[in-house]
C-alpha cells in the first residue's frame, strides 16, 4: 500500500514539476539554441517512424518526364528555394536560421546531414513516397510548411519528381528548367 | 522518472506545440522568368545524354527541337543537342 502511495505522491510531484517547469519560463525557446541530444534522438525518431508510417502504402508514379521536371521545377523555385537552396546558393537567411534546419535538397540525400533512419536512402521509392508525404502534409514545429492544401498531388509529385533530379543540376540547368514562362512556348 | 525525464518531457510538450513558421508570401510572387538559352551554347554539349530527361525538359523549355533548321545566325551554336535531336 506504502508503495503505491509514494509511486503517486513522486509522480503527482513529477508531473507539478513539470507544469511548473513549462511556467517558469526557463525553457530557451530560441531557434538559434540547439536540442539536447536526447530531446534530438526523441524529435527525429518520432519524425522519421512517424513519416515512414505514413507514407508506406503511398505509390509512386512514373517521375521520368520532363513536364513533371519543368512544373515542378517553377513551383520549387518560387516556394521551396528560399529554404532549400538552389545550385549556387549554399545558404540563405532561412535555411541558417531556422530550427530545425531545412536540408539542403540540392546535395544528395546521402550528403545532407539530416537523419532519415534506416532504409530512406538507399531505396528511390523510399525517398519519393516520404518527400511526397512531407510537402503534402508539412512537418510539425518546423518551418516545413503542408503544401497539400493548395496543391493538389499531382503537382506535388511533380515537385518530387523534380527533386529526384535537383542534386545533378548546374546552375544553368536549374535556371532554364525552373524559368517559369508566362506565355506558351514554341509558336510552331 | 527523474527530473531529467520531467525535463525531457516538458521539452517534448514544448517543442511539439509551438505554431509552425508561416510562409513569407514574397516568395509566391511570379517573376515569370525567362529561361537563360542563350548560355546554353557554351554549355559542353558532349556531356548531353538526350535520353535523360533533364535534357529534355532543358530542350523544351528552349524549343531546341525546332532549332536545327531554323537556326540562330551563329553557326558555332549548333549543338550536340541539336544534332542528336534529328
Ligand atoms: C520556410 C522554410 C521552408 C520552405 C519554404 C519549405 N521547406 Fe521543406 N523543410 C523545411 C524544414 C525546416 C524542414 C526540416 C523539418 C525537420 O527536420 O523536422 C523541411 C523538410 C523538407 C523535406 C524533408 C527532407 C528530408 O529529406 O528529410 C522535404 C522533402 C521538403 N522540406 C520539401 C520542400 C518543398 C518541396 C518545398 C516547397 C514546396 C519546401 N520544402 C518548402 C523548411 C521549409
Amino acid at each position: 500500500m506504502a508503495i503505491i502511495k509514494t509511486t503517486c505522491v513522486t509522480l503527482l510531484l513529477f508531473i507539478l514539476s513539470g507544469i511548473g517547469f513549462i511556467y517558469s519560463g526557463f525553457y530557451p525557446i530560441g531557434a538559434d539554441q540547439r536540442h539536447h541530444p536526447i530531446t534530438l534522438w526523441v524529435l527525429t525518431t518520432l519524425r522519421e517512424q512517424s513519416i515512414a508510417r505514413a507514407s508506406r502504402d503511398l505509390e509512386v508514379p512514373p517521375l521520368d518526364d520532363p513536364a513533371l521536371l519543368l512544373s515542378g521545377g517553377a513551383d520549387y523555385n518560387e516556394m521551396c528555394s528560399s529554404c532549400h537552396l538552389k545550385p549556387g546558393k549554399a545558404n540563405s537567411d532561412l535555411s541558417l536560421g531556422l530550427y530545425p534546419q531545412p536540408p539542403n535538397l540540392t546535395l544528395k540525400p546521402e550528403a545532407h546531414d539530416h537523419s532519415h533512419g534506416k532504409g530512406g536512402h538507399n531505396d528511390p521509392d523510399v525517398n519519393a513516397r516520404r518527400q511526397f508525404w512531407v510537402i503534402k502534409h508539412g512537418i510539425m514545429a518546423s518551418g516545413m510548411a503542408a503544401f497539400g492544401s493548395t496543391h493538389d498531388d499531382g503537382r506535388i509529385w511533380a515537385i518530387v519528381a523534380f527533386l529526384q533530379k535537383l542534386p545533378q543540376l548546374n546552375e544553368l540547368q536549374y535556371q532554364i528548367i525552373t524559368a517559369r514562362r508566362t506565355s506558351n512556348h514554341n509558336p510552331n | 522518472m527523474n527530473t531529467r525525464s520531467t525535463l525531457l518531457l516538458s521539452l517534448i510538450v514544448l517543442s511539439t506545440s509551438t505554431t509552425a513558421f508561416a510562409h513569407d508570401p514574397s516568395e509566391h510572387k511570379n517573376d515569370s522568368e525567362q529561361p537563360n538559352c542563350e548560355a546554353l551554347n557554351t554549355m559542353d554539349h558532349t556531356k548531353m545524354d538526350v535520353n535523360d530527361p533533364i535534357i529534355q525538359a532543358i530542350m523544351e523549355q528552349c524549343g531546341t527541337h525546332h532549332n536545327h533548321e531554323q537556326n540562330h545566325q551563329d553557326k558555332s551554336k549548333k549543338s550536340a543537342v541539336n544534332k542528336s535531336d534529328q
